[in-house]
């Protein structure tokens, strides 16, 4: 017995009607980017209010999770913890003249402060990826908050990655970690260029890697990398991580190397969205 | 005609659901960096239950919802997941009763497959080559976690399927 009264069609005809379908909206949405963001205003409205409920509970789940295995360690933690307030106490006051020093050499050297004074908003992530083959996430800003696509996105200290899709009250953003995504950055000490990729492969062993490097460039394991003032959508001089690993391409034009981001991809919950942009920098 | 409609509301809640599971939940019970693929358990299990047409829709329209977030291409996972569901549904007909054997064997076999099809057109034809590292890393820890994640799943949704079914049949269709 077919389940399904009225529909007595060929299953085989609605495949290839269904299919014909998809081939054509992969063609049309590949070759005119800008109906998908169309598409995803459909969805929008619907479920991403749902997503931030869900991703509310599932917040407060793993909190509780997490509180009832901590119970019983941090008793014990607790004991070991009040011998050693006494020692850091006597620590810290020693500390504190230094701290006064480093201040002053950073005002100095006012390195992470200059993209504080671009315009930024801060957005919660929502969603993470649906699939384990990208980095990239959905944030619960959009359109109505005045984002848009291309906008770079930091978190504390560093670059997290660039608005890649804008719906009406969310955002995608992909991650500079991502396997598709590639940053054009330099040396924050030599302005040397180079570019920096996201690999799938090697974030799991918590670097992303960076090429592209030329032969000649005076640099040192542990360099600071900064976009660069050549990329064409991120703002310059915002820190992507440090370099490691440096090594001599086969082609021998080129060096290459590993880059441990600044920013903690694991534990990301807000962002930074930084609404100056690129284009409308120059154009000023 | 509104045993249809209600066949339709509770599958489009089903695909909802599971999609909210998948991006919402799971992403705070990562194992090993990994998320299951619940909209494959859907797919599949809908296949299996109800055969090649239900298993296409469900398919479909699964996969829109996942390239509407997506972003980049709209029809990618709507295309894979259409023929998932069609080609599972031939299976129909070898599931009688509530065992749960072939259906999870359906969805381990699934997921393989459809890492290896995600891992081909969207990882090789970009030219990284690591076949092994992405079997080792992705698709088989994915596979294992779906096949878990299967078991509890399935029994839900064939649960929900088989109250649905309960009502059409005792409705005379």
């Amino acid at each position: 017995m077919n389940n399904r009264p009225g529909f007595d069609i060929q299953p085989k005809i609605v495949l290839l009607i269904l299919s014909t379908l998809c081939i054509a909206f992969i063609i049309v949405s590949s070759v005119f980017s800008s109906s998908v963001s169309v598409f995803n205003a459909v969805f929008s409205t619907v479920v991403v209010p749902m997503e931030e409920g869900v991703n509310s509970i599932g917040r407060f789940v793993s909190e509780r999770v997490k509180s009832l295995e901590d119970a019983s360690d941090l008793r014990e933690e607790n004991k070991k913890l009040k011998t050693r307030v006494d020692d850091l106490e006597r620590e810290l006051a020693a500390l504190e003249s230094d701290q006064q020093e480093l201040k002053n050499l950073r005002e100095l050297y006012k390195l992470n402060k200059a993209y504080e004074s671009y315009d930024m908003v801060g957005a919660r992530i929502i969603a993470t990826d649906s699939s384990n083959w990208y980095n990239s996430f959905t944030i619960n800003k959009g359109a109505k908050d005045g984002i848009k696509v291309d906008m770079n996105v930091i978190a504390g200290n560093g670059l997290v990655g660039i608005v890649s899709n804008v719906g009406k009250n969310y955002s995608k953003v992909r991650a500079i970690i991502d396997d598709t995504s590639s940053v054009s950055a330099m040396f924050d000490t030599t302005a040397d260029n180079c570019i920096v990729n996201g690999s799938l492969k090697s974030i799991k062993d918590g670097y992303i890697t960076v090429d592209h490097i030329t032969k000649g460039a005076k640099i040192n394991e542990g360099d600071m990398l900064v976009t660069s003032n050549v990329s064409s959508k991120y703002l310059p001089g915002i820190t992507i991580g440090y370099v490691n690993d440096i090594t001599q391409d086969e082609n021998g034009l080129t060096k290459s190397g590993k880059v441990s981001p600044v920013v903690d991809f694991k534990h990301l919950q807000e962002v930074l969205i930084i609404t100056t942009m690129k284009d409308n920098e120059d154009e000023e | 005609m509104k045993l249809i409609m209600k066949r339709i509301i509770i599958v489009t809640i089903l695909i909802l659901f599971s999609y909210l599971l998948q991006v919402g939940v799971f992403s705070f019970f990562k194992m090993a960096g990994i998320i299951p693929n619940i909209m494959l358990i859907l797919v599949v299990t809908f296949a299996v239950m109800r055969g090649r047409m239900e298993g296409m829709l469900v398919g479909f329209f699964t996969g829109l919802l996942l390239d509407g977030f997506s972003g980049e291409m709209i029809g990618y996972y709507a295309l894979i997941f259409l023929v998932m569901g069609y080609l599972n549904g031939f299976f129909q007909p070898l599931i009688y009763s509530n065992n749960m054997m072939l259906p999870l064997m359906m969805i381990l076999l699934n997921s393989v497959v459809y890492g290896f099809v995600i891992y081909v057109f969207s990882f090789l034809l970009r030219n990284r080559l690591d076949f092994k590292f992405y079997a080792m890393h992705v698709m088989i820890p994915e596979t294992v976690y779906t096949f878990f994640v299967a078991i509890f799943l399935y029994n839900i949704f064939y649960y929900i399927n088989f109250k649905l079914e309960g009502v059409e049949k005792r409705s005379g269709i």
